[in-house]
């Protein structure tokens, strides 16, 4: 039960965090451009840190929120009435591969990180692994929802995209 | 060169086999550029970073901010206004319902840019409309889907984003400098084109209802036509920040789109007063949905299409190509049949991702098709491929929206069908259609 209210925060968290980035993003592109018609002058980190951390952030943590939810697309042209073993193993190897990739994504990522870990970034001046931290947490949930899948086993936190498309909707 | 047949092998074969087993195309995508990775010994963190870099791009970023655009619209109750302004104009005529739907979709698509987006937004509109006037339930939902269509042509689109992107890429998967499309150039080429298909839909849709008698529309006074046409301007508005913005040179298009979406906060939020402010919140996460995709996409692309240009696949593929034909004419009918094929079976912005490197060098680079005319005639191509059976999105959100079956709604499709290769034929043979407004609006840029 703990770790199932764990993984719903995360989720949660990272869903928010995402649309955090997606906010601020917005708002130092559009204050840029402002500013730079206004009083011919411009914020000098806003394209390196709107591409390069803010963008992969969003990139990465948007991927694990589509595993979650079954979202990337497929192409399906098996036929419908396909018998139920042949879905069921379809379903199952989608999972597999899923949970490969969020392992990759996990662990490579972390040595990625490891491996720049004192470099800095040009502008402005921060560590480099900044751009590339949203990776492992993303591959660690794409991990632990297709490993679930994997074993059948209910999560419990299907409600999460309910609670968030209903926030502000007119009672 | 030495050519790797084993690394291609197993790079297409993996990708291939995993699609048809259902596996979402992001990850049939990573994992066939990871297995070939391995085979290739290369640092498994080299293509998790190749993955990151692809989307560390400025000009991307205009994706996520048309996405966004969109959603404001479509929760501040846009599309309502939109249908009115369509009323005002053609409402009057025979069978005013259908042209109104087809009139629609061409603003709407100006605004939001998606199909997918028009048809759940309109449809949900116009449908019930229609099939209370006495139209078809065939008819209306196969307009709705088809007419849809014209959203990916008609800019500012966010699929025009990731073809510039998708260019950037091949040229320097084949081996040459990079070569950077102009967005506004490729905004501009989209105008004649998603005109023309809606122009014959509304040929087709007046014959039709001529024949079936359908009814004509309610007039409006002066008051209220001016009302309705003031409402429905505001909306357009958006449109016309993003396309005028990037033509005249004062936004880049990735600043145009956040420019816009700030409009569109601003005219929904404070202006139209449509939906609470706290619906942001819903707004951004419902945009994060539509991103999974999208971006996840182009960064597994980056990483197979790095392998793909490891392996010379390109150059292999153009030397293919060429051996069938070298025959320009006859190069651009089977691409262009090759492309509805594919279209017909694998959604729009996978195929963008992973034609362009592949065909690119062939048609633009080899036999010197302007790249602009190349990435319209792809577009609406891949356009034609959300309306048709087996995994066209927009036919199945019609189908639902208009809850009959996937097989009537096809069925309703079909006129459309005939305008829509006829334009294709027309865009990928004159190329005057698609290069005029460019070279006339945007000459030498």
């Amino acid at each position: 039960m703990k770790i199932r209210s764990f993984f719903y925060i995360l989720h949660l968290a990272s869903a928010l965090f995402a649309c955090v980035c997606l906010a601020f993003q917005l708002v130092i592109i559009s204050t840029n451009v402002i500013m730079r018609y206004f009083f011919a002058s411009g914020i000098s980190w806003m394209e390196e840190i709107s591409s390069n951390v803010l963008m992969t952030a969003f990139t990465f943590l948007s991927m694990a929120i589509g595993v979650k939810l079954d979202l990337h697309i497929h192409v399906d042209i098996l036929p419908k009435r396909s018998p139920p073993w042949i879905t069921t193993s379809l379903r199952k190897l989608k999972y597999l591969i899923l949970t490969v990739i969020g392992f990759v994504l996990c662990y490579y990522g972390i040595l990625l990180i490891l491996g720049i870990k004192g470099s800095i970034a040009s502008i402005p001046k921060l560590p480099a692994f900044l751009q590339f931290i949203m990776i492992p947490l993303a591959g660690f949930l794409i991990f632990f929802d297709s490993l679930m899948g994997l074993l059948g086993i209910e999560k419990g936190d299907e409600d999460l995209d309910r609670v968030l498309m209903a926030v502000g909707e007119k009672k | 060169m030495i050519v790797d047949s084993l690394g291609i092998t197993l790079l297409l074969s993996i990708f291939a086999v995993l699609v048809l087993l259902r596996v979402p195309i992001t990850f049939c995508l990573a994992t066939s550029a990871i297995v070939t990775g391995i085979y290739l010994n290369l640092p498994l963190e080299a293509i998790v970073k190749v993955m990151a870099d692809g989307v560390m791009n400025f000009s991307l970023l205009a994706i996520p901010f048309f996405i966004i655009m969109g959603e404001i619209m479509n929760e501040g109750g846009i599309a309502q206004k939109i249908v009115n302004l369509a009323n005002l104009f053609v409402g009057r005529l025979p069978g005013g319902l259908a042209l109104v739907n087809v009139l629609d979709s061409m603003f709407f698509g100006g605004i939001s840019g998606s199909a997918v987006a028009d048809v759940s937004s309109l449809g949900s509109i116009v449908i019930p409309m229609m099939k209370k006037q006495g139209y078809d339930p065939e008819f209306s939902v196969g307009l709705t889907i088809c007419s849809a269509c014209q959203g990916i042509i008609i800019p500012p689109s966010h699929n025009m984003i990731i073809y510039a992107f998708a260019v950037g890429t091949a040229s320097q998967l084949a081996g040459g400098q990079l070569l950077v499309v102009s967005v506004g150039k490729l905004f501009l080429g989209g105008y004649i084109p998603g005109i023309l298909m809606g122009v014959m839909m509304l040929i087709i849709s007046l014959v039709i209802a001529i024949r079936k008698k359908y009814p004509r529309g309610k007039g409006y006074s002066f008051r209220e036509g001016l009302f309705i046409f003031l409402d429905g301007l505001l909306a357009l508005c958006t449109a016309l920040i993003v396309v005028g913005g990037v033509i005249i040179g004062i936004f880049t298009a990735t600043e145009a789109a956040a420019f816009a979406v700030l409009y569109a906060f601003i005219i929904t939020f404070f202006v139209y007063r449509e939906a609470p402010l706290a619906r942001f919140v819903k707004i951004l996460y419902a945009s994060l949905k539509t991103l999974a995709i999208v971006m996840s996409l182009i960064a597994a692309a980056s990483a197979y299409g790095y392998l793909l240009s490891r392996l010379q696949v390109p150059r292999l593929a153009t030397e293919w190509l060429l051996s069938i034909t070298n025959n320009y004419y006859l190069l651009l009918l089977l691409v262009n049949f090759m492309l509805l094929g594919l279209g017909c079976i694998m959604d729009m912005a996978p195929l963008i991702l992973i034609c362009t490197p592949i065909l690119f060098p062939v048609l633009v680079l080899k036999m010197g098709m302007d790249p602009i005319h190349f990435g319209i005639m792809l577009l609406l191509n891949l356009s034609i491929g959300l309306c048709t059976p087996p995994v066209g999105s927009a036919l199945f959100v019609g189908s639902a929206v208009g809850k009959i079956p996937i097989e009537r709604a096809a069925k309703g499709c079909l006129p459309f069908y005939i305008s829509m290769f006829l334009t294709l034929m027309l865009v990928t043979y004159i190329p005057a259609i698609t290069l005029t407004l460019p070279n006339l609006l945007m000459p030498g840029r």
